[in-house]
């Protein structure tokens, strides 16, 4: 459930956009911290409990209808993001269940290599998340000149 | 220091700095405009005696100030956390948020301009009232709405736009703060016939204050109807994939048809609430704005207008309108009810079962609606008997805001009764819809009908 490009523009979705970004950066300090063995900070654990949540949703077919709406936007878009980062680089993908599990692991203070690498690998996912969410708020997809930003309608618009 | 250190700090400077000039527009925004007391109770007790606020527009300016600060703290934070990266990648991180957060002021620049329209509403008195009091009983009592006439956007509508932004830094929105902004095309501000489309759009804020669609979709035939359709649209993405798909394509495919259908839940919730509380006035005035395009035409955040003149039709016929449209308007309820009977089907299967489980929704939609509108309901029978005394007042230009009996005539009745003077005093036609708000004794009589009747329906709840 991306943003159409029509519709960047709308205050609402760039406030969740707004959000993304500094939660996506939060995951990247967090995770660095934890690959280089360092003290989490309270906002880290934060960060890591947060992105643990968002990867059980994608692991849920389901769509959890009873969350509140307004927190809907910027989460859809979170995971949005982040699927479509997953989709372009498999190679950094992994399975989403070995990666809360690699978590779990560091945040417990076990350092198996290749638990190490799987949370390497989700760094690299959320530096692509960010990267993605900056070219959708910029709209500049991949080598393309911006549209014009006047001619869009927002979200809730009648037609 | 190396290139990415230089680079972060400028773009931290460029962010902060954008956040705190579009602050101390709010600001001033603050300092200048007409004040009126503090008169919320719950902000009497933080606020000193005899301190005031904007007459109008206080909360969004509040909300907009609050916004920038928490992007302000968060540019602060980000500086200092800098400083303890461990690793290139991690400030190459950094690097990328920073730039989000000055693409993010900047884009937020826009908000200001609701500033503007909070401080000099574009729409006449008698609507605002209407709008008001609306918001207050379809949302919640203590929402702030603004309405900006735009000319970038149709009518829409955003309801605590802020909030993401507020939870940067760990805050969070007051609970008993709630702000509405609702766009109209600014060609439109004083086309008093097409106004009723705003109800639409109070229909968004209502379902983000109420979880409108999460109720229908709680129903048991909602969720196997949701199920329905992210069933399909995984079979549909298997069945036209050339190669093997992966879970991420399949999850998102499935996610992305599952959005649009919630989106159509959300859209034909808005009309049903319009419909319901204003009656065939809002079937014309959708007509008006949305029936010139492609009606087959589906988007990923509406269903096609055909299905949605279906359903208004239903829901119409349902609350007794049916002899009221065909006997005030004969040639556009023939129309209507012809493209209400042309057979659904769309050629793409993902939406052909979106249209199909939305329709297959029908009941509880209105079920879910009626609930949550209560008895502000405007029903054939509140209408049928006081429509020729409507006319005939509109007739002599006097605004038709009681009958002769000196009986208050309600807002829903004022408006239909003007748009069925406007349908026929321009022939009658389909293409009477187009040009109905440019009748030039309405641009007077109805607004002034819409203010009189809201001090009456005062007078009266006082007496």
């Amino acid at each position: 459930m991306t943003f159409p490009g029509h519709e960047q523009d709308n205050p609402q979705r760039i406030s969740a956009a707004v959000n993304t970004a500094g939660f996506a950066q939060d995951v990247v300090m967090a995770t660095s911290r934890l690959i280089h063995e360092q003290d989490l900070t309270d906002r880290d654990h934060q960060a890591l409990a947060a992105c643990q949540g968002l990867l059980k949703r994608m692991l849920d077919s389901e769509i959890p209808v009873q969350r509140p709406s307004e927190q809907q936007l910027d989460g859809n878009n979170t995971v949005a993001l982040l699927r479509k980062a997953r989709s372009a680089q498999p190679q950094d993908a992994g399975d989403l269940a070995r990666t809360v599990t690699a978590l779990d692991e560091l945040l417990a203070g076990r350092r198996e290599s290749e638990d190490v690498e799987e949370v390497c690998r989700l760094r690299d996912i959320f530096l692509a998340v960010g990267q993605a969410n900056l070219a959708a708020m910029s709209r500049l997809p991949s080598s393309r000149e911006a549209t014009d930003p006047w001619t869009g309608l927002i979200a809730n618009s009648i037609s | 220091m190396d290139r990415l250190d230089r680079e972060f700090n400028l773009l931290a400077a460029s962010a902060e700095r954008t956040a705190r000039v579009q602050r101390d527009e709010v600001k001033r925004f603050l300092d200048a405009t007409q004040r009126q007391p503090v008169a919320s109770t719950k902000a009497a007790t933080s606020v000193a005696k005899g301190d005031s606020q904007p007459r109008r527009g206080a909360i969004l300016a509040k909300h907009l100030h609050g916004a920038y600060d928490a992007l302000i703290a968060h540019v602060a934070q980000r500086v200092a956390d800098y400083e303890t990266l461990p690793d290139a990648k991690s400030k190459v991180g950094a690097l990328t948020e920073m730039r989000q957060m000055v693409v993010g002021a900047r884009n937020l620049h826009r908000s200001l301009s609701w500033l503007d329209a909070a401080g000099n509403p574009p729409l006449d008195l008698g609507t605002r009232y209407l709008v008001d009091q609306i918001t207050a009983t379809l949302v919640v009592g203590h929402a702030e709405i603004t309405v900006v006439a735009a000319t970038d956007r149709s009518y829409a509508t955003v309801t605590n736009p802020l909030r993401p932004v507020f939870e940067l830094s760990g805050a969070t929105l007051p609970s008993d703060e709630t702000i509405i902004v609702v766009f109209v095309p600014r060609r439109e501000q004083r086309s008093g016939l097409l106004h009723p489309l705003i109800m639409h759009e109070l229909g968004h804020a209502a379902n983000k204050r109420h979880n409108l669609v999460a109720r229908v979709l709680m129903t048991e035939s909602g969720s196997k109807e949701l199920s329905t359709v992210m069933g399909g649209a995984r079979k549909n993405a298997e069945a036209s994939a050339k190669a093997a798909v992966g879970t991420d394509e399949l999850a998102t495919v499935a996610e992305d048809v599952a959005a649009r259908f919630l989106a159509w839940i959300e859209e034909a919730i808005c009309d049903a609430i319009a419909a319901h509380i204003l009656g065939p006035t809002y079937l014309y005035s959708f007509m008006a704005i949305v029936g010139t395009s492609d009606i087959d035409a589906a988007g990923d955040e509406h269903p096609t207008t055909r299905q949605r003149i279906r359903l208004l039709l239903t829901q119409l016929d349902g609350l007794g309108w049916h002899t009221v449209l065909g006997d005030a308007a004969p040639n556009i309820d023939e129309w209507f009810r012809e493209a209400a009977s042309e057979a659904p089907g769309h050629a793409d299967p993902d939406v052909a079962c979106c249209e199909a489980a939305l329709a297959r929704l029908y009941q509880e939609i209105v079920d879910v609606v009626a609930d949550h509108l209560n008895d502000l309901v405007f029903r054939a029978s509140d209408f049928d008997p006081i429509r020729e005394e409507i006319g005939g007042l509109l007739a002599l230009g006097i605004p038709p805001c009681q009958t002769v009996a000196r009986a208050p005539i309600g807002r829903a009745a004022i408006i239909l009764g003007s748009w069925l003077f406007a349908v026929e005093a321009q022939g009658g036609g389909l293409d009477a819809l187009a040009v109905a708000a440019d009748v030039p004794e309405l641009s007077r009589l109805l607004p002034k009908a819409l203010q009189d009747a809201a001090m009456l329906e005062a007078w009266e709840a006082r007496s």
